[in-house]
């Protein structure tokens, strides 16, 4: 569950305005935050650990690259920064020149997550039951 | 295939189907993309310490994390969708990869998988999903293209979407409108 989208931000923002592509990638952050405050809320036991995610250089975007990308999303306000080597291989293991931590994000059993909401909205009478549901599918000539 | 045997007028319709688009949705740019993964056995002891999400700025990437009971999730290698049966035949070679690739970044980890699976998810060349009023249908909205990032994407929709039906502005609506 992360708020980084596939395309970069300084690839978005060549797409369609530095303006624009902020205001996705802000709306990507808050919706991270909102969702984990549901699970909060609502009390769904679903794996819920909040982590930090860490993007390693690759064909989208080289080290020079991820310098640019880091540098512009923190000028915006993302909880994106550069690490560099040694950080990168305290975290992960991992050995390469770099990467982006971006904090903010999580890990969740999706599956778990999904049955919880489900849950909560049948205990709220927001859907019908399963049984409700199929007894209102059949046809009406009873 | 359900048919509806009751509709209530005065409600709404929200089309959440998936990669799967009715027929009367033709975004521009949209790609079904075929994506495989494996989960390893539990191995607490050889996980990196901070257990952080890693992927990569590249296309198509790998990403892998952890689970509560200790595994390891990979995956990637997407292509774009041909049919089902093609994409399960790859779910051989195309796991084969992601393990060589997983053994390259973390020659500690056991990535035999114990589960392997392959799946299938639209997305736009912005890599942005589409959320909002279908044009020219009232009280008809959709939300699709999620990309690889669905749950992110599906609590956006679930605002936009409430804010639509309680017909209150979202400042966002026009940026992830339906073309």
């Amino acid at each position: 569950m992360q708020f980084e989208l596939n395309l970069p931000l300084t690839h978005l923002a060549r797409r369609i305005g530095l303006d624009r592509a902020a205001r996705v990638w802000w709306r990507s952050a808050q919706a991270v935050g909102a969702l984990a405050g549901r699970i909060q809320d609502l009390g769904i036991d679903c794996g819920f650990a909040a982590r930090h995610t860490a993007y390693l250089p690759g064909n989208l975007l080289d080290m020079e690259g991820l310098r640019h990308e880091a540098a512009l999303r923190e000028r915006i306000g993302l909880r994106s920064r550069l690490m560099a080597r040694a950080e990168l291989r305290r975290e992960t293991r991992i050995d390469k020149a770099g990467a982006i931590r971006s904090a903010g994000n999580a890990e969740v059993d999706p599956v778990r997550l999904v049955r919880g909401l489900w849950r909560s909205a049948e205990a709220r009478e927001r859907v019908p039951s399963p049984w409700t549901w199929w007894m209102s599918m059949r046809p009406a000539s009873r | 295939m359900a048919t509806i045997s009751r509709f209530d007028p005065a409600g709404h319709v929200v089309l959440a189907t998936g990669y799967e688009l009715a027929p009367f949705l033709r975004p521009r740019g949209y790609q079904v993309i075929s994506t495989w993964a494996l989960a390893t056995g539990p191995q607490k002891r050889s996980l990196w310490p901070s257990r952080c999400l890693i992927w990569q700025a590249a296309d198509p990437y790998l990403y892998l994390r952890t689970t509560q009971d200790g595994r390891v999730i990979a995956g990637g290698e997407d292509e774009e969708f041909s049919d089902a049966a093609t994409r399960d035949r790859l779910i051989p070679r195309k796991i084969a990869a992601v393990r060589r690739k997983l053994a390259r970044l973390m020659p500690d980890l056991d990535t035999r998988p114990e589960f392997q699976w392959a799946g299938c998810f639209g997305a736009s060349g912005s890599s942005m999903p589409a959320i909002g009023p279908v044009p020219g249908m009232p009280r008809c909205l959709a939300v699709l293209g999620y990309g690889g990032n669905g749950i992110t994407f599906s609590a956006i929709a679930a605002q936009l979407v409430r804010a639509a039906i309680l017909r209150i502005e979202d400042p966002d609506a026009g940026l992830f409108a339906l073309a």
